[in-house]
């Protein structure tokens, strides 16, 4: 009788289990728990500094002055004008015909302001509707542009702007002295003007209290005291975290 | 070292340094042959199992032996241990009684030998695979701890170039390590817990064999 002659008939039904046993506990440890436990932010970085910045912000302001104005004054005198001639002419009939010369000289007068008023409405129109189209060109334009800036801070970049934001948020975190009795919805922002070795410009301004001077003057210490701030060695990234918008919460 | 550093599963094994991860797929390796042979042992006991109360329940049932003889020949290697004790008893018997100058002693000793024998070889089979996971259950915390510490030793060497040193150089570093424990204990906890439930089977198995083999040989020596 030989050893060999023994019948194994779940050798390969087996295994599979086997396999089985662990695609299932491994994505259950994948899918099932939650790895990355995210701590309430307590700190915001914000670039204040951008580059494309004067093109977007000054622009889109006097697109609606000069439009507004514009528009009213045509409304008025549409409204107004054309009404008012009318029920002059209806009154002046039914009360007395000896004045209807006199109306005949003032309906010409009336009329002929109107259109002047018209030809000078087109005019408006056409320089409105010009300008209005040069305006959109040109903010088509900066839209390629900032486009154009978009696409070539590409994803590299910004993933090194988002590393060191939070590298300069853990630093300052770590030297508030403590934020026991603050409540938590507390918020104190500041504005900081970084030097290119990272060290911090005197005089940090307090854009927005907490309501609680404590946290406001512990926030702005750890700030100096996190001094020098860990800035991208890429000098083109560095000039982006010049000024920084600190939003420091408990 | 980053500060913020992405703690998801993947992240974890793939930032391990090397001999962790070699320690983590000897672990994984481990895992997967003792799951096998959890699988694989349990589906032979159980068989084992229902094939020999089926034969005694024939066995007891049945007085012709060279029916229940027949039979066993015929299943082959599909025969149950205990049908091959039988057999190998049966027919060392009737050989030995075949020759005239054998005395009745001399017979039942070379049955009873043989069935030892082929008892022997059964139980060997039975055990197989069994010291494997004992292996496994004992041995695989302590590689898994290795890994551990050698995750953590290197944790804390990176610390020696970090000025201010704070928990979140050290954290990712000791949770790599940590892994390997994890799994060294996903390794061991069900060879052990399978290690021990076999065991006592295959013992309370070999106990029946023996009781059987005993009776057999009563059954045997009461042949005219």
């Amino acid at each position: 009788m030989s050893a060999l002659a023994y019948y194994e008939p779940h050798k390969i039904s087996a295994g599979a289990l086997a396999l089985v046993v662990h695609t299932v506990f491994f994505s259950l440890l994948y899918f099932g728990v939650n790895w990355n436990v995210k701590t309430p932010q307590s700190m915001q970085v914000e670039m204040w500094d951008r580059l494309p910045e004067p093109a977007p912000e000054i622009l889109p302001e006097p697109i609606p002055q000069p439009a507004l104005p514009k528009i009213e004054p045509i409304v008025a005198t549409k409204v107004v004008e054309p009404a008012a001639p009318p029920k002059a002419d209806i009154e002046l009939k039914d009360k007395k015909k000896k004045k209807a010369e006199k109306i005949k000289k003032e309906k010409p007068a009336a009329k002929a302001p109107p259109k002047q008023d018209e030809k000078t409405q087109k005019r408006e129109m056409e320089i409105q509707r010009a300008t209005e189209a040069r305006m959109a060109h040109e903010n088509i334009r900066i839209q390629e542009l900032q486009d154009k800036m978009r696409a070539e801070m590409d994803a590299a970049t910004r993933g090194e702007v988002a590393r060191y934001k939070e590298l300069i948020q853990s630093k300052i975190k770590r030297n508030i002295a403590d934020t026991t009795d603050v409540p938590e919805n507390a918020e104190a922002i500041f504005m900081v003007i970084v030097l290119p070795d990272g060290s911090v410009m005197d005089n940090v301004k307090l854009l927005k209290s907490s309501g609680n001077a404590a946290y406001d003057s512990a926030a702005e210490r750890a700030i100096y005291k996190a001094q020098p701030l860990p800035l991208p060695r890429d000098a083109a990234l560095a000039r982006m975290f010049r000024e920084l918008r600190l939003s420091v919460k408990p | 070292m980053d500060v913020i550093q992405d703690l998801s599963f993947i992240r974890l094994i793939q930032n391990a340094s090397i001999l962790v991860q070699l320690v983590m797929g000897l672990l994984l390796l481990v895992s997967l042959m003792s799951w096998w042979y959890i699988f694989l042992k349990m589906f032979t006991v159980r068989r084992a199992i229902k094939q020999s109360e089926a034969f005694e329940d024939a066995f007891w049932a049945n007085s012709d032996l060279n029916q229940l003889y027949q039979k066993t020949q015929k299943a082959g290697t599909n025969a149950g241990s205990m049908e091959r004790i039988f057999s190998a008893g049966l027919s060392e018997y009737a050989k030995l009684k075949k020759k005239s100058n054998v005395d009745n002693n001399a017979v039942m000793d070379g049955a009873r030998r043989a069935m030892r024998a082929t008892y022997q070889r059964e139980m060997d089979n039975l055990e197989s695979h069994l010291s494997f996971l004992a292996t496994a259950g004992s041995v695989s915390p302590y590689v898994g701890l290795f890994g551990t510490v050698w995750g953590i030793m290197n944790a804390f060497r990176g610390l020696s170039n970090v000025g201010q040193a704070t928990l979140a150089h050290v954290a990712p570093g000791i949770a790599e390590a940590l892994v390997a424990t994890a799994m060294g204990l996903f390794a061991a906890i069900p060879a052990v817990v399978a290690y021990n439930r076999y065991a006592h089977d295959v013992g309370r198995l070999s106990s029946r064999f023996e009781s059987f083999m005993e009776e057999f040989s009563n059954v045997l020596q009461r042949q005219p």
